[in-house]
């Protein structure tokens, strides 16, 4: 076996060019297509992420009622006993609670029905990125008027920016309440749709405004680790209340993720399928050129197995060897772009309808290169077929005697 | 004894077109330790006969008992055993494996012998020290003349210790020089070491330096001498 792998790897070699050829053809191929992936998988993670830290958490609470009517009345029902045991879930890593009402914001030049979420100025920035969203202003600093921070489309579109006033009108119960606030920070999200339709006020505001206290529409999770995710959502026991996992709210984010899962076989088996076709066609010229020493193989007593063995080596190995230099280099590449980043702001806009921001940072799954090393393997496998039956019938006296 | 026996052997060639009868009815034995040429001029059956009774073709009628097996009524796998374990063959253009060293591709027949690997060595070094070609054990084919490939090849033929050498021209690609140079090794291992050798050729330096003459035309013997 060594002597048929020694024989096969030094017949690589006897064509150096041609050989160089199907393996850098491999080494392009294969790098591309786990760049690509990366790419893929860049922007992927960062729409999730973007949705998380802006609107969505690890998970969310809130009353069965509210979730299906999203009237004010519908507060989470012991909601004490609720904070109570998320403070003793270790996998939590922190939380925060909101009271979400819908309503309109008017300016002097035009209105805009909103959801307004009430926050805990002090534990929102533990659970969501809101402060770090701002591209104007300050953060909900309370002066003489109640403040509000809303998206950037929003602020266009009603064309008030920083330090204006906007009147907000929501329902608490049956009572209608509107106030003056004043803008003091303006977001820009690339959460789709947030910027429009979500705006801010402090849950001290909301209080006073409403005059309820310590209640709460929403409590918002997040995990230590996205893999922890289910364990927090199985052990609150919340009666009365939906306890909801961001796959649960955003199923759409999920199947995108779970399709990345498997974009590496369409993306890596359309491009070895390509590969494959000449990597067949090298291997059939080489059982051309090597009749005659095939031919005498099985004159001397080499069997079937052997022949079959040594074509099958020789494409395994003309195979992995591009592969293995196309997945160290695409590594490589991801590794260092992983840190720099890449600027797409020429597309920005485009990107930010889907919900991205204009830097793509590539990454890689777990398991993808050991996914791909093996892809390489059986394309490698089954480009030795062909080839190899090829040998096999070949007439030991004619081949022995070939030109 | 006779190692070799072929009983009234036809071979027809037929491409569905025109009908070739390369060999006509040929019977004769080969006895151990002979050193015989199997002579006549191109197209007179001289290598369909060595493909036949090496195993590498079949007869259209008649049968090769090599021993005491008749190779006919063996599996094609049996017969690729059976080649490796009793045939050793010389071909007309050396045929070695290109990526191997002289002595690799004498110690590959072995391999597949599974034979010990000391054993390998042992033999491998004795055989290209036979066929001249010790100090050259370590070049590949290409760094090597034809002369000297085909000792290699010579030397691979006798690695598996097989019952008989078959050489299908042995010298046709080599100038006269070489090729009396290489008919004496073999003359020296039948004639030291007993091996049976058979080989084609149309050669007449060959031809005299051969024990046993078998003369063929249009696929029968038309002369079978012993020569001194």
């Amino acid at each position: 076996m060594l002597t048929l792998i020694k024989i096969a790897w030094r017949n690589i070699w006897r064509n150096t060019l041609r050989s160089s050829l199907v393996i850098l053809s491999m080494i392009v191929g294969i790098a591309a297509g786990i760049l690509f992936l990366g790419i893929a998988y860049g922007i992927n993670n960062k729409r999730m992420e973007a949705s998380i830290y802006s609107y969505l958490s690890h998970v969310q609470i809130h009353n069965d009622a509210f979730q299906e009517r999203m009237e004010s009345k519908y507060y989470i029902s012991d909601i004490q006993n609720i904070e109570k045991q998320l403070k003793e879930i270790p996998e939590i890593k922190s939380y925060t609670k909101r009271c979400v009402v819908s309503g309109l914001i008017n300016s002097p030049r035009s209105g805009q029905g909103v959801i307004i979420k009430a926050i805990d100025t002090e534990t929102e920035g533990l659970v969501s990125n809101l402060k770090d969203l701002i591209i104007e202003g300050t953060y909900l600093e309370k002066k003489r008027y109640p403040p509000v921070v809303i998206g950037e489309t929003l602020s266009q579109k009603l064309q008030v920016g920083v330090g204006k006033k906007v009147t907000v009108i929501y329902k608490s119960e049956d009572e209608e309440i509107a106030n003056r606030f004043k803008v003091t920070g303006i977001y820009r999200s690339s959460a789709l749709g947030m910027e429009e339709t979500t705006i801010f006020m402090r849950i001290q505001d909301f209080e006073s405004q409403t005059g309820v206290r310590g209640e709460a529409h929403e409590i918002a999770i997040i995990a230590n680790s996205l893999e922890e995710v289910d364990a927090v959502k199985s052990q609150i026991i919340a009666k009365g209340s939906a306890v909801e996992a961001w796959t649960d709210l955003a199923p759409e984010l999920k199947l995108m993720d779970m399709m990345m899962d498997k974009m590496i076989f369409i993306i890596m088996g359309i491009i070895l399928m390509a590969l494959s076709f000449g990597i067949i066609n090298t291997m059939l010229m080489v059982i051309l050129e090597r009749t005659r020493e095939l031919g005498m193989l099985m004159s001397v007593g080499m069997n079937k197995m052997k022949i079959f063995l040594l074509v099958l080596f020789e494409t395994v190995m003309l195979s992995a060897i591009g592969g293995l230099i196309g997945m160290a280099l695409s590594s490589l590449m991801i590794h260092y772009l992983q840190k720099t980043g890449i600027d797409m702001s020429v597309v920005g806009e485009g990107l930010k309808t889907f919900g991205i921001g204009s830097m793509i940072y590539p990454k890689l799954l777990d398991g993808d290169l050991l996914k791909t090393g093996l892809m390489v393997i059986v394309i490698g496998i089954l480009s030795a077929i062909y080839p190899a039956i090829k040998a096999l019938k070949l007439k030991p006296a004619e081949a022995v005697r070939a030109i | 004894m006779s190692i070799i026996k072929t009983q009234d052997l036809t071979k027809i060639y037929n491409d569905n077109v025109v009908e070739v009868r390369a060999l006509n009815g040929v019977s004769m034995q080969i006895g151990e330790g002979e050193f015989t040429a199997v002579v006549g001029p191109s197209g007179s059956g001289k290598t369909t006969l060595l493909n036949i009774i090496g195993g590498l073709d079949s007869p259209s009628t008649g049968n090769v008992t090599i021993g005491d097996i008749e190779i006919s009524n063996l599996t094609d796998n049996q017969l690729i055993d059976f080649r490796l374990n009793n045939i050793g063959f010389v071909f007309q253009a050396y045929n070695l494996i290109p990526v191997l060293t002289a002595r690799e591709n004498v110690e590959f027949i072995m391999l597949m012998q599974k034979r010990p690997k000391a054993e390998m060595d042992e033999r491998a070094t004795s055989l290209l020290e036979a066929v001249g070609l010790k100090d050259q054990m370590h070049k590949r084919p290409r760094e090597m003349s034809g002369g000297q490939q085909q000792r290699v090849a010579v030397a691979r033929a006798l690695a598996s210790k097989p019952k008989f050498v078959l050489a299908d021209e042995p010298t046709a690609n080599l100038d006269s020089k070489t090729a009396i140079n290489l008919l004496d090794i073999m003359a020296t291992l039948n004639k030291d070491e007993g091996i049976t050798f058979v080989f084609s050729t149309h050669d007449q330096k060959v031809i005299d330096r051969a024990r046993r003459v078998v003369t063929l035309e249009d696929g029968k013997i038309v002369s079978d001498v012993l020569q001194n």
